[in-house]
């Protein structure tokens, strides 16, 4: 169960109209329902749901968001947050698997509504000291590899893994997708609401994104555009040419003579080349714009 | 802390001290895990002293941050977190109405 659910929702809702738009789309998604309401439905708990703007760890390191025993809380006023309203997304769903976790033994009459390989660490049986996940600068060991190749970095500090595994990161992130699909602007310019969050940028610093390599056929091709401009810089070859993107992130949209549309982010220093047949790309994510 | 006893005092200045020294030692460029190891482990053992003998229900936050120190995280202004010997566990310390309702090590799970 929960306490102060809708005062919540709210909350997060009012951090942005972007943000507005994404947390209503988040909450259309049967996949993501499928985490909620395993919370919201299980009589053997009582989650308090709140935000606060002072969220520090007992390092002083500012939080995206904690789950301490019973409590599941974001922090509305983190930058990040601001400045990125997927990042709000990613902040819920990521505490939303440790909430699961937390809950899963008092509600195990329900059936577990994570995939088998999404862990967190204090869950992880692959980790060997569960209530204690190395941090960067600890020595060589079992549980420090397994962080290395299992978690990958904290967007909260230098210096700690990031404590949900990969596959909860990829499953975080197609959550994102979703919500950034459902509520993208209109022809031409397809405006997203957010953009990629520090969990894909984990994912592509440690080769982790599902499907990252992409080939389009020119010769089906009508036009492409490449937003926002600034994000680009071109580089002629002699037989095509080498966009790279300079940005965080930006949006390549090809636009197909039978009508269709697709849209692939790209992150920074990813390129798209031209070769006078194909243009191949590497991709943050993608879809078809319907 | 007036009318402390000698063994609480000296706690007290221990762990003020231990938990600046890990601090900085976590806000170091350098990396420092082994020695930070060791302070969260003295830490958690002078704090479990301190939660036993000298911290109590009703207790007032100026109180607290006399025996403890200031609190380096928290929620609010109502949760005091102080470090411990793991990473996923912290020292909680919880006010209602500015008087202590709730301690102790508690596993957070944080992003």
């Amino acid at each position: 169960m929960f306490t102060g659910e809708d005062d919540f929702i709210k909350a997060l809702k009012d951090t942005s109209p972007d943000a507005r738009a994404l947390i209503d789309a988040l909450f259309n998604d049967p996949d993501f329902l499928k985490l909620w309401n395993y919370l919201k439905s299980c009589p053997a708990i009582n989650v308090a749901l709140s935000v606060d703007n002072t969220i520090k760890d007992s390092h002083g390191d500012e939080l995206f968001g904690l789950t301490p025993p019973g409590k599941l809380i974001v922090n509305t006023h983190k930058r990040e947050h601001h400045d990125n309203p997927s990042e709000l997304l990613d902040t819920l769903i990521h505490e939303v698997i440790h909430a699961l976790w937390d809950a899963k033994q008092a509600c195990a009459d329900l059936p577990w509504p994570l995939p088998d390989d999404v862990y967190d660490w204090p869950d992880d049986p692959g980790a060997v000291n569960r209530l204690d996940e190395p941090e960067k600068d600890d020595p060589d060991s079992p549980d420090k590899r397994h962080a290395q190749t299992q978690y990958g970095d904290s967007p909260s500090s230098t210096k700690r893994y990031i404590d949900v595994n990969f596959p909860g990161q990829r499953l975080i992130c197609g959550l994102i997708e979703a919500a950034l699909k459902a509520t993208a602007g209109g022809a031409p310019r397809y405006r997203l609401k957010g953009r990629p969050t520090l969990t894909h940028e984990n994912l592509r610093r440690h080769r982790k994104l599902a499907a990252r390599h992409w080939s389009k056929n020119w010769k089906d091709i009508r036009s492409i555009t490449w937003e926002p401009d600034g994000c680009w810089h071109r580089t002629s070859t002699p037989r095509g040419w080498i966009m790279e993107c300079t940005c965080d992130s930006a949006q390549m949209i090809v636009k197909y003579d039978d009508g269709t549309v697709q849209i692939d982010l790209l992150g920074k220093g990813d390129n798209a080349t031209f070769d006078g047949g194909s243009v191949t790309f590497d991709r943050l994510f993608g879809w078809d714009q319907a | 802390m007036p009318g402390a006893s000698p063994q609480i005092a000296e706690h007290s200045r221990t762990v003020r001290r231990l938990i600046a020294d890990y601090l900085q030692l976590w806000h170091a460029p350098a990396p420092s895990g082994g020695r930070r190891a060791t302070l969260g482990r003295e830490i958690h053992d002078a704090l479990a002293y301190l939660d036993q003998h000298a911290l109590a229900a009703g207790a007032s936050k100026a109180a607290v941050e006399d025996l403890l120190g200031p609190a380096p995280g928290g929620i609010g202004a109502d949760v005091w977190f102080y470090p411990s010997d793991m990473s996923s566990q912290t020292y909680e310390v919880a006010f209602e109405h500015g008087h202590l309702i709730r301690k102790g090590f508690i596993t957070v799970r944080f992003n």
